[in-house]
C-alpha cells in the first residue's frame, strides 16, 4: 500500500518536473530550415514561437515528438476543423483524455496543472511547518508570557473562518501569482505544527537528557536546536505529511472557485470548473473524472505515506 | 460551568475583533474600487471623489474600522456598495439557506456516522467491514466539490439519470444532492472516530462486566460502549463545524444555492466590501458560537470535564 502511494507521489512529482518534455507544442528535438533544435521549449522558449508539432512536421528533416504533442495553452480547434461539432471533444486516439471547452488537451493540462498543485502543496507545507515549529518551540521553551501569547494566537487563528479569509485575501490580490497563493495558504496552516511542537518541547523539557545537557553547560540555543527540536519533530513530520493532502484539497477548491493562480495557467480545479459549466451540454464527463482522480490520487497517496510514517514512529517510540 | 462559559465569551470578544479587523484591513487595502468598477462610464473623477467622501472612503482606515464596529454593535451592517441594499437584508435572505443545508448535512452525517461506526466496531472481523473501513478512508481523500460535480453529472443530467434538479433551492428534491455532498467528508471523518471510540470502549472492563451480567450484545453496544464513544465525538464535531461552513461555499457554487458562500463569492467579484465584511463577520460569529456550543456540549456529556473545570 505504502509502496503504491510512494510510486503515485513520485510519479506526479516526475510528471510535474518534466511537464515541458512530456507535453509541449514544440518537439523534443527537431531539424528544420537547416537548424537543429534540442528541447526548444526549455532552452529557447522564444525561438520557435507560434510553431507546433503539426506546423513543423512538413518542413522538418527529422523530428522527435514529445509523448503528448500538445502544449497546455495550445488550442487545436483550427487544426482539427474537420471534426464535427465544437469542443469539448471526448477522449480518442489523438487526445487520450479528451479536450476542454476551447480545444486544449486535457492530459497535457493535467500534467502541467500538477506543477501548480504540487508547488503549492509542498510550498505551503514547508513554509507553514517551519513557521509552526519556530513558534511552537519558542513558546514551549520560554514559557510564561511568550507561551501565553502564542497559545492565544493559536486559539484565535484556529477559530478563523479560513476559507472566507482566504477568499478575501486572494480576491484582494486580483490575479495572484503562484507564490502569493503559497504565502497566503501557509499563513493559515501553521497552527497544527505549532501546537504539536509546543506540546512536545514541553514534554521533553522535563526529561533527564535535557537536564543533563543543561548541566553540561549547553546554551539555550544548543538545547533547542540539538536536543529538543530533533526529538520533537516526529509528530510534526507526520502531521506535515497529512497536511500536504489538505493543502492539495484547499488549492484545488480555491482554483475551483477561480481564486487560485490566474487563468490561462493550467490548474486541476479549473478543469473541474469547465466540467461544471458543460454539465448539461454536452455532459463532458472526461473534464470531471480525470482531474478529480488526479486530486484524489495525490491526497490519498499522501495520507497513506503519512499513516505509514505514523506507524513507524509509533513502533519505535 | 457558568464561569467557563463566561471566560470563553470573554475571550471571544478580542478574537472576534482580531478576525474582523484583519478582514477589514484586507478588504480595504486591496486594490480595486467599487466606484471605479461601476458600470456608469459617464461618472467623472470628480463624481467618484464626491461619492468617496459621501461613503467615508477618504478617511483613515482605523477610523473607518472603529465606525464600522460602532455600527455593528447597533446591528447595522451598512449598505451594499453595488445596489445600495442593506447588507442585513442580503444576509437575512442568504443565511437560512446556508444554515438549512449545513445543518441538514451535519444531522445526516452524525446519524450515518453513528450507524456505520457502530456497525464497524460490532462486526470488525467481517471481511466487508474491512472493505467498508478502507473505502471510508478513500472517501476522506476525495474532494467534496468533485463528488458534487460527479453527482450532478450522474443524477441530474441527460448523461446519467435526471432524478434531481440541477440548480437552485426550491423544494426538498433540491436538497438531496447538496446535503449528501456536504455530508460526505464529515461522514468519513466522524465514522472513524465513532468506530475507534466504540472499539476502544468494547475492550474495557465495564463492558466485560456488562457482558458478564448477561446483557445482550446489542444492549452492551448501545448503552455501555456507545455513550463513552460520544464524548470525543462532540468535541470533534464542534471543531469540525467551521469546515462544514467552508465546504458549503463550494457546494453552494456547484448547486447554485444563493447562500452565504455564494453571496460572499459574488460580493468579492464586484468588490462589494460592505457585503464581504458582513458575511465574514456573521461567519466568524457563527464559527465562534459553534465552538462555544461544542465546549458546553462536551461538558454536558462528560461530567468529569466539569469537575476538572471546577478545580
Amino acid at each position: 500500500m505504502t509502496r503504491v502511494a510512494a510510486v503515485v507521489l513520485l510519479g506526479w512529482l516526475g510528471l510535474a518536473l518534466f511537464a515541458d518534455l512530456l507535453a509541449s507544442e514544440l518537439p523534443l528535438a527537431v531539424r528544420v530550415d537547416g537548424v537543429t533544435w534540442v528541447a526548444p521549449a526549455l532552452i529557447r522558449p522564444g525561438a520557435l514561437q507560434g510553431e507546433t508539432h503539426a506546423s513543423l512536421a512538413p518542413r522538418a528533416e527529422w523530428m522527435v515528438r514529445t509523448p503528448i504533442p500538445f502544449g497546455p495553452l495550445q488550442t487545436v480547434v483550427t487544426l482539427e476543423a474537420e471534426r464535427a461539432g465544437a469542443p469539448p471533444w471526448s477522449p480518442d486516439a489523438r487526445h487520450w483524455l479528451g479536450t476542454d471547452e476551447i480545444g486544449r488537451d486535457v492530459l497535457c493540462r493535467l500534467i502541467h496543472g500538477a506543477r501548480v498543485t504540487l508547488v503549492v502543496a509542498f510550498g505551503v507545507v514547508l513554509l507553514s511547518t517551519l513557521l509552526g515549529v519556530l513558534l511552537g518551540a519558542f513558546a514551549g521553551l520560554k514559557g510564561g508570557a511568550i507561551d501565553l501569547f502564542v497559545s492565544r494566537l493559536i486559539e484565535v487563528a484556529s477559530t478563523f473562518p479560513t476559507v472566507f479569509f482566504l477568499m478575501v485575501i486572494v480576491a484582494a490580490l486580483r490575479a495572484p501569482s503562484l507564490w502569493a497563493v503559497v504565502l497566503v495558504l501557509a499563513a493559515t496552516r501553521w497552527i497544527e505544527a505549532a501546537r504539536l511542537m509546543r506540546a512536545e518541547v514541553q514534554r521533553l523539557e522535563g526529561l533527564d537528557f535535557v537536564q543533563a545537557a543543561r548541566a553540561l553547560g549547553a546554551s539555550e540555543l544548543r538545547v533547542l536546536v540539538v536536543h529538543l527540536v530533533p526529538n520533537a519533530l516526529r509528530p510534526v513530520i507526520v502531521s506535515a505529511t497529512f497536511a500536504i493532502g489538505t493543502a492539495v484539497l484547499l488549492e484545488s477548491a480555491l482554483s475551483f472557485l477561480g481564486l487560485s493562480v490566474a487563468p490561462p495557467a493550467a490548474t486541476w480545479g479549473e478543469l473541474l470548473v469547465q466540467a461544471h459549466r458543460t454539465l448539461v451540454h454536452p455532459g463532458a464527463w472526461w473534464l470531471a473524472v480525470f482531474p478529480g482522480l488526479a486530486i484524489a490520487s495525490v491526497v490519498l497517496a499522501t495520507q497513506a505515506v503519512g499513516a505509514a510514517l505514523q506507524r513507524r514512529f509509533d513502533g519505535r517510540a | 460551568m457558568g464561569r467557563l462559559i463566561a471566560t470563553r465569551l470573554g475571550w471571544m470578544v478580542p478574537t472576534f475583533l482580531v478576525i474582523t479587523a484583519l478582514t477589514f484591513a484586507m478588504a480595504h487595502l486591496a486594490p480595486g474600487d467599487p466606484l471605479l468598477l461601476s458600470d456608469d462610464p459617464s461618472a467623472s473623477l470628480d463624481t467618484v471623489a464626491q461619492a468617496r467622501s459621501q461613503l467615508g472612503l477618504n478617511r483613515p482606515l482605523v477610523e473607518r474600522y472603529v465606525t464600522w464596529v460602532g455600527r455593528l454593535v447597533r446591528g447595522d451592517l451598512g449598505t451594499s456598495a453595488v445596489d445600495r441594499e442593506p447588507v442585513r437584508a442580503k444576509i437575512g435572505a442568504a443565511l437560512p439557506r446556508t444554515v438549512l443545508v449545513s445543518g441538514l448535512a451535519l444531522v445526516v452525517s452524525c446519524l450515518v456516522a453513528l450507524g456505520l461506526g457502530l456497525l464497524l466496531a460490532a462486526r470488525r472481523d467481517a471481511g466487508w467491514a474491512r472493505v467498508l473501513a478502507a473505502s471510508l478512508t478513500v472517501a476522506s481523500g476525495v474532494p467534496s466539490f468533485w463528488v458534487a460535480v460527479m453527482a450532478l453529472l450522474l443524477f441530474a443530467t441527460p448523461r446519467g439519470v435526471e432524478w434531481f434538479p440541477l440548480q437552485g433551492l426550491e423544494g426538498p428534491s433540491h436538497l438531496v444532492l447538496p446535503v449528501a455532498c456536504l455530508a460526505w467528508p464529515t461522514v468519513a471523518m466522524l465514522t472513524r472516530y465513532v468506530h475507534a471510540g466504540v472499539a476502544k470502549a468494547l475492550e474495557q472492563d465495564f463492558v466485560r462486566a456488562a457482558r458478564a451480567r448477561g446483557l445482550t450484545e446489542r444492549r452492551v453496544l448501545l448503552f455501555h460502549a456507545l455513550p463513552n464513544a460520544l464524548v470525543p465525538l462532540v468535541t470533534v464535531l464542534g471543531l469540525h463545524l467551521p469546515h462544514v461552513f467552508a465546504g458549503s461555499v463550494v457546494i453552494e457554487r456547484v448547486f447554485g444555492i444563493q447562500g452565504m458562500g455564494l453571496l460572499a463569492f459574488d460580493a468579492i467579484g464586484t468588490r462589494d466590501y460592505p457585503v464581504v465584511m458582513g458575511v465574514a463577520t456573521v461567519m466568524a460569529a457563527v464559527t465562534l458560537g459553534s465552538m462555544l456550543l461544542a465546549d458546553v456540549a462536551a461538558l454536558a456529556v462528560d461530567p468529569r470535564l466539569a469537575a476538572g473545570v471546577r478545580r
